[in-house]
């Protein structure tokens, strides 16, 4: 799980996910397999205002999108929590994502490496959400395309 | 002579070569099952679909030479294809998996195929791997017809069972046995980056620091 959470994309593929999506929200309808792809790619990003977005895609898709990929929504918003280091957001998602799934292994090993980081840190959080209010509310401009109906 | 800093480790890498694997195949063929038979031994009788990716490692010995596999088993619902693409990339072994019992699964190979071809080296081991192999009865693609297959597209082959056990080790380890051989014959090229295999020499050691420490084994797959 670790690796999972370490593992970081290459720029040049989160650019070309990048371009997809900005040329469908150009048209002004994006689709929900673009704007999955560019989250997951977001989530994967070592820079925290990527992952940032990435968690404000996918918060979005959750309660705009497929239901029956609302298990992944909420895993990779953990995802994106942890990296960030927002630990009681990410216990939340994955707690949610317990509940529906009690026996899933990827989400219980998930939020053991959250409570082990969380332990290990010592603080809670590092404010980045309120420090970063402004990129938070710049990311959700650009979801807010995505309300169209697909 | 200067001591030496403070924390160096002297310890060797328990391992001398890092092969990284992909496990690709359509959804619920039993790829997470395989994973997690291979680096834990135990099989999960109902495993949800993965999210995204999952990973193991396990270390192995091949010709005396100590090898640790880096697992990435990808999620074969439609919606991560995309993506679990960029995890080809530098892949060493490509395990592609189907489920005997169910015909789509065999028929989507050459889709599966192409896109190890295209996304992974000349070089690397694709493993055809039939799943399932415990359910005889259901079956729906014969040993024959896929080992035709096999043997059209140059891919090593095997009938599995994740649920048994049967062949898993098999699978994982003779991939691992041509990957040195390619290495022995010196068709990869180490230095690349894309060739998926890093050598670590054993007696080599470096302070703490300075590139990738040993890691402790046995951290493994979440079916
Ligand atoms: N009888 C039998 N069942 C198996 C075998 N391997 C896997 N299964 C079952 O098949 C189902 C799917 O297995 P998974 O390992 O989750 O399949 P997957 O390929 O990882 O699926 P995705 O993660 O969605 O891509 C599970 O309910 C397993 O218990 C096997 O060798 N024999
Ligand atoms: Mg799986």
């Amino acid at each position: 799980m670790e690796a999972v959470i370490d593992d970081y994309i290459e720029p040049a593929e989160l650019t070309l996910h990048f371009a997809r999506y900005q040329e469908e929200v150009t048209t002004g309808k994006v689709g929900y397999n673009t704007a999955f792809d560019y989250g997951w790619c977001l989530i994967r990003s070592r820079k925290t205002d990527e992952v940032m977005k990435g968690i404000e895609m996918f918060k979005h898709l959750y309660k705009n999108g497929q239901q029956e990929a609302r298990r992944d929504c909420l895993f990779f918003t953990a995802v994106g929590y942890t990296k960030i280091r927002e630990f009681e957001l990410a216990l939340e998602c994955i707690d949610t994502l317990l509940k529906a799934e009690p026996g899933n292994t990827q989400a219980k090993d998930l939020k053991h490496v959250i409570e082990d980081r969380l332990k290990k840190s010592g603080l809670i959080g590092m404010g980045l959400i309120a420090l970063g209010g402004a990129t938070v509310v710049g990311a959700i401009g650009l979801v807010a395309m995505l309300t169209k109906k697909k | 002579m200067a001591a030496p800093p403070a924390g160096s480790t002297n310890a060797p890498y328990n391992y001398n070569y890092i092969f990284k694997y992909i496990i690709i195949g359509d959804m619920g063929v039993g790829k997470s099952c395989l994973l997690h038979q291979f680096t834990e031994k135990k099989f999960m009788s109902d495993c949800p679909h993965t999210i995204g990716v999952e990973f193991g490692t396990r270390i192995i010995e091949v010709s005396g030479q100590k090898i640790k596999l880096q697992i990435w088993d990808t999620a074969g619902q439609e919606r991560f294809r995309a993506v679990t693409r960029s995890y080809y990339r530098g892949a060493a072994g490509a395990l592609m998996v189907y489920d005997i019992t169910r015909r789509s699964t065999y028929n989507h190979l050459s889709s599966w195929l192409t896109d190890a071809k295209n996304l992974t080296n000349p070089n690397t081991v694709i493993f055809l791997i039939g799943n399932k192999a415990d359910l005889d009865s259901q079956r729906d693609v014969t040993y024959e017809e896929a080992k035709q297959f096999a043997d059209d597209n140059g891919l090593m082959f095997l009938e599995t069972s994740a649920k048994t056990g049967d062949k898993v080790e098999d699978a994982f380890l003779e991939t691992a046995r041509r990957i040195y051989q390619l290495i022995q014959d010196g068709s990869l090229d180490l230095n690349a980056a894309e060739s998926g295999v890093q050598h670590k020499p054993s007696h080599v050691t470096r302070p703490l620091g300075t590139g990738e420490q040993p890691e402790a084994t046995g951290k493994s797959c979440q079916c």
